[in-house]
This record gives C-alpha cells, structure tokens and sequence, in this order.
C-alpha cells in the first residue's frame, strides 16, 4: 500500500527556519512535501535531508506560486506559516480514502516518526517480532525504528493488515488478525516513511500451541566454562554472543546449557588482541532454538 | 600487543582532554549525554539490519583510571567522522566520543534482528593513519 502523503500529514508545523544548509528531519518533511507536490525532484541515490540547491530552487518556485515575495529560497517565518495554513486548509477539504485513526492535527511531522540515536533518520524499519510463536489474536511488540505515532500499517505476508501505534518510534504492539491461519508468516511495516526492507524477513510462527521460547534466568562462568540456566532450550540450541557464535549447535534438557567460551567464533580474536593482559569485560548471550531467541541478551560479567 | 608506556598514556590523556574541551556542544549537554573513549580495534562486525558497524576495543580507555575491553558502535547516520576514516580497521586507534548505553546494532539471526549490545554509539570519532 502507498501512502498519501498529503492525506496522511494534516498540518506541518515547523518550529525553525531553513535555509541551504539545513539538515535533519525538518528537511527532509520539507523536501517530501515540495516532491509530492511537483515543485522537487530528488535524483536517483540522494537522500532526504539536506538543504541544498535543488530545495533552495523548489522553495523558490512554490514560493512564487503561493505568492510570497521575495521568493528567494528561503524557508522563513512567513513561507512556514503559510505552509502550516495551507496543509491544515487541504485536508479539511480533501476527503482521504486511506483510514486515518488518531491523527492529530497539532502533531508535526518532525515528531510523528521518531527514530533511535544512530539509526537512519526517515525509514521505516522492522527488525524483530516478539514472541515468534503466536496463536491468532495474540499481542506481539515489534522492535525497530521510524515507526509512527499516528498510523501505521502492519503485513502478515503482505495481507491481512492490522493497525498500530508506537509512543517512541520503536516499540510497536499490534494484536494478530485473528483470521491468521497457522503456519509461518513474513511481516512488514509501512507508514508515512514508506514500507520496511523486504530484504530483512522478520517472521513469526502462528500456531494453536506455542511455546514462549528460550529464557535465560541465570548464568555463570568457571574456567572457560559457561552454565546458562533457564528454560525453553531445546535438543539443538544456537548461541549468539558478543564473543562470536556457537559452530554447531548445542544439546539441552530443556533447562541448563553448558558451552565453553573457547568455542565462540570471536574468542580466540579476543584473546589474542589482549596478549598477556586481562580485563574485566561482559559477554551478552543470546540462545535460539526452534521456538525462538530470548527477548533481551542475558549480561554475564567474566574476567579474560 | 605490548602494553602501553607511560608516556603513550600521558600523550592520550593530552588529547582526550583537547578533544574534549573543543566539542562544540554545550558542557551541560556534554556532561549529560557524551563520554571520551580512545582505543586500538581489534575487530569490527557489520550490523545487517541496521547498518552501522560494531567495533571492539582492546584496550579500551573510556577517561577514567580503569582500562577495560568493549565494543562501541560507529553509525554512519549519526556519528561524525574525522580523519584519517580507518574507521573499524584493525589495529587502528580511534578517539572520540560517545553516548553511553544507547544500543545501535542490530544483526540478523534467521528469523529477525537482535540488538548486539555496546557501551555505546559513537558521537564523533578520528583514527589515526
């Protein structure tokens, strides 16, 4: 499904003035709402964000075309009052077919989409649904970022979508469609920002009888042996780790896992990069097996 | 790798403490939210689902008197790059700043993306050539 742009931003309030050489995510709502209404074109491989000549020129030609004078390119008090006016005007007169629970009219754009520190700015992403085993109806929360605080638009292999919220832009909780039939299901998020990568397949497993997957209570080290305690751990276990992963996979009886740190992909790396040295450090453990990974990585202190 | 000398800490301290008093942020903000660290790369990951790059240090120095081991993460959307760009090149020093536990990698396992924990992103970072 594409958005509307237009239906879906009630008002854009801009709190700052642009000029060339502004960034950030004022820019970037500027510039989509000049390219959906034909005063901009962003090249191939540009991204949204930067204010430079090609946004100048387009702010200059809608500025002419709404009547503000001079028409310089400047984004200033008088061209973001009138464009606050003109957004609030449209869609009280425009009658959008795209549902729009929740909308606000005193919400900017530049707050409805936030995104975590470090991640890319204006993108939707979707990285994780929790739990993976479901039953439908079910609640899951979905990890990512630039979700939205207005709409959004959650996909169980491209169909049946559900609507939700998010109050940070990365946490977002949706209730499955309860006509999910079982099996295994790809999702996907699309908002005002766009539909999340494809290419990154966050999946969830619909079934009359989950399992909630691994949980890691506790963990300890002895020598270069580790003994994580929990439950959820199955005959054939995958260790994901910041020392590297497990090479094969590990057997369990359901509640303690044994592993050597030796084992992980990256410790011997480690190891060797410290020399003689020892240092006090964290290994974050992750376990995956059949029925999922735990929600968050267990921290266990260790000397190498 | 040979443990550092005196005067190689001496001569870290004298730029983490230059680094740090020509941020251009606000000392409130800085004292708020940044952190100096400094250290040699021993490996870097590529985060799959989020594009940025997970980096571990050894040794790590993060301004105080301990000297530890850890990974920082390097965001190519947030994170401010200064010369010479080795950025996560092994054997490279690097010197900088960063937020404190805030989590900015994600990596991909088969059915999703966990986030692989850090002491940090990265607000500015340089490395040496």
């Amino acid at each position: 499904m594409k958005f509307n742009y237009k239906s879906a931003i009630l008002s854009l309030v801009f709190v700052s003035n642009l000029s060339v050489g502004s960034t950030g995510p004022d820019v970037t709502a500027l510039q989509k709402f000049l390219v959906s209404n034909g005063f901009l074109v962003i090249p191939s491989g540009v991204s949204y964000g930067y204010y430079g000549s090609l946004t100048k020129t387009a702010v200059a030609k809608w500025q002419v075309a709404n009547g503000i004078s001079p028409a310089l390119g400047y984004f200033g008090p008088i061209s973001r009052a009138t464009l606050a006016s003109l957004t609030v005007a449209s869609s009280t007169v425009s009658a959008p077919s795209a549902p729009s629970p929740n909308l606000s009219l005193e919400v900017p754009f530049e707050t409805d989409t936030p995104y975590a520190l470090g991640m890319r700015a204006n993108r939707v992403m979707l990285f994780r649904a929790f739990p993976y085993e479901v039953k439908p109806g079910d609640s899951i929360t979905l990890d990512g970022s630039g979700f939205s605080k207005t709409l959004n638009k959650v996909y169980f292999n491209g169909s049946s979508p559900a609507t939700a919220t998010s109050t940070d832009g990365t946490v977002l909780k949706v209730s499955l469609p309860t006509s999910l039939s079982e099996g295994e299901y790809n999702l996907s998020v699309t908002n005002v920002l766009g539909s999340s990568d494809p290419s990154i397949k966050v999946s969830i497993k619909v079934t009359d009888n989950p399992n909630s997957g691994p949980v890691i209570l506790s963990a300890s080290i002895n020598g270069d042996k580790v003994t994580v305690t929990g439950s959820g751990f199955t005959s054939s276990n995958n260790l994901f780790t910041t020392f590297g992963n497990s090479s094969s996979s590990i057997s369990s009886d359901g509640n303690i896992i044994i592993f050597s740190v030796n084992e992980l992909s990256l410790y011997k790396q480690i190891k060797d990069a410290m020399g003689s040295q020892h240092y006090s450090s964290s290994l974050w453990i992750y376990v995956q097996n059949e029925h999922g990974v735990n929600k968050d990585p267990y921290k266990l202190d260790i000397v190498i | 790798m040979s443990p550092m000398t005196k005067k190689q800490f001496a001569t870290l301290t004298v730029l983490l403490t230059l680094f740090w008093s020509a941020s251009p942020v606000s000392s409130v903000k800085a004292q708020a939210r940044e952190l100096p660290f400094a250290g040699i790369v021993s490996y870097s990951l590529s985060c799959t689902c989020s594009g940025t790059l997970w980096i571990w240090f050894s040794p790590l120095y993060l301004g105080g008197p301990v000297v530890t081991v850890g990974p920082v993460v390097y965001s190519p959307y947030s994170t401010i790059l200064y010369g010479y760009y080795n950025i996560g090149v092994s054997g490279k020093w690097h010197l900088g700043a960063y937020t404190p536990g805030t989590q900015s990698c994600s990596m991909y396992i088969g059915t999703g993306c966990v986030t692989i924990p850090a002491i940090g992103v990265m607000t500015k970072v340089g490395t040496n050539y």
